[in-house]
């Protein structure tokens, strides 16, 4: 494959290379990759034509990879879609991408992962609340228990990200709040000392853009600088070293938070 | 080089790790209980016929993961040498990445160590023979040749 534009989706969100795409003219596949997950956009005669992303084809993937805001992406020219799955208009679609990624960002600051688990508050609201259908339907499914996005979604059949704007309204009209499995019980923690020297050894091998980096990948794991447990340092150095492109520099990163590591 | 294999075996749920040469000759080894040195070129074996069979399709490095009720295997092919890691289920995958690509990169830069892969003339895919493997397995090779 050769690929004639790549980057990092920290710096540059999907919608825009998409844009950049069609305002270029170019035809093939905008592949996307965050973490451990892939997908495909294909562009062709100014039109998105095509996308795939985990079970989801067509309009559905593409509303799912607008909203990566981490990870990696690239341009392959000779990429050509294997069918037509979008038939809608592509500035329809990219302004309904563009709305849906300001949504995801809203919600995102009450719920930085799928994974976390909420609860019904059990309290009555003040002034009472107005709730939709589905506001009660996902309400109705937390039971008496604690159920995360996922397990929600998968329980009532919707995408993770409706899911997630419905309990992030719910959480903001006060009837739903994190689980107890979500509050740190004890967990160790890295303190601040620790992501200077990260970024200081970062910055030596790739710039001004480590802090950047650093921070979106703490953000992507659902963690803050602040309250970062300890465990899950070697996961971060992966995430950040995938971001050093250098193979060397690459090599040098590790080496050198392996030292920080035992020292903690 | 054993003092590599030291650090990986230090990780928590690191039951042991063994590096052998595509020629056979098994570098260095901590034996856990219940696991003797046949059993371990018996599972180096396995692995190089893997390997073989992932070097037809590309060549290149490998990565494997097995992953079995009580516990993991992992092991790393790289063109000359191959290490494999036995693990319980619990351990954490990203320290034992970021050790063992450590391990190996200054392995990979040790001279010695240069010196002794430059004499080893074994593939793994000069193992992939009908002799060597079990009717399953060699007609798997044939399917993938």
């Amino acid at each position: 494959m050769s690929s004639v534009l790549s980057g990092n989706l920290a710096f540059l969100e999907v919608t825009s290379v998409v844009k950049l795409l069609l305002s270029d003219g170019q035809d093939g596949r905008l592949i996307l990759q965050q973490e451990n997950e892939n997908g495909e956009i294909y562009i062709e005669g100014g039109q998105v034509v095509h996308a795939v992303c985990h079970a989801y084809i067509g309009e559905p993937a593409f509303r799912e990879l607008v909203l990566w805001t981490s990870g990696k992406f690239a341009f392959d020219p000779d990429g050509r879609a294997s069918q037509k799955s979008i038939e809608k208009d592509v500035n329809q679609l990219i302004s309904e991408g563009a709305q849906q990624l300001e949504v995801w960002k809203r919600v995102r600051s009450l719920i930085p992962s799928y994974k976390v688990p909420f609860r019904k508050t059990n309290r009555e609201p003040e002034g009472g609340v107005k709730l939709k259908a589905r506001d009660w339907e996902v309400l109705a499914a937390l039971d008496d228990g604690e159920s995360s996005v996922s397990d929600l979604a998968g329980k009532l059949n919707m995408r993770d990200m409706d899911v997630a704007v419905v309990v992030h309204t719910l959480i903001e009209a006060g009837v739903v709040e994190a689980g107890t499995a979500a509050r740190p019980v004890h967990k160790e923690v890295v303190d601040e000392k620790f992501f200077k020297t990260v970024e200081n050894e970062l910055i030596q091998l790739i710039g001004p853009v480590a802090s950047i980096i650093i921070d979106d990948v703490i953000e992507s794991m659902g963690e803050a600088r602040s309250t970062f447990p300890r465990e899950k340092v070697p996961s971060l150095v992966e995430a950040i070293a995938g971001e050093i492109y250098d193979p060397a520099k690459q090599l040098a990163f590790q080496q050198f938070m392996l030292r920080q590591i035992k020292s903690l | 080089m054993k003092e590599k294999l030291e650090e990986i075996n230090g990780i928590a749920g690191v039951r042991t790790s063994f590096l052998f040469f595509n020629d056979g000759e098994l570098v260095y080894h901590s034996l856990p209980k219940g696991l003797d040195a046949d059993e371990c070129l018996e599972i180096a074996r396995d692995v190089v016929q893997m390997g073989g069979i992932a070097d037809r399709l590309s060549p290149s490095n490998h990565e494997f993961e097995i992953k079995f009720e009580t516990g993991r295997v992992y092991a790393w092919l790289h063109l000359h040498f191959n290490l494999v890691v036995l693990c319980d289920p619990t351990v954490s995958l990203s320290m034992l990445r970021l050790t063992v690509n450590v391990a190996l990169a200054d392995l990979e830069a040790d001279k010695k160590f240069q010196k002794r892969i430059s004499k080893i003339e074994a593939t793994r895919r000069s193992f992939l023979t009908r002799s060597n493997m079990d009717p399953e397995s060699w007609s798997l090779v044939e399917i993938v040749s």
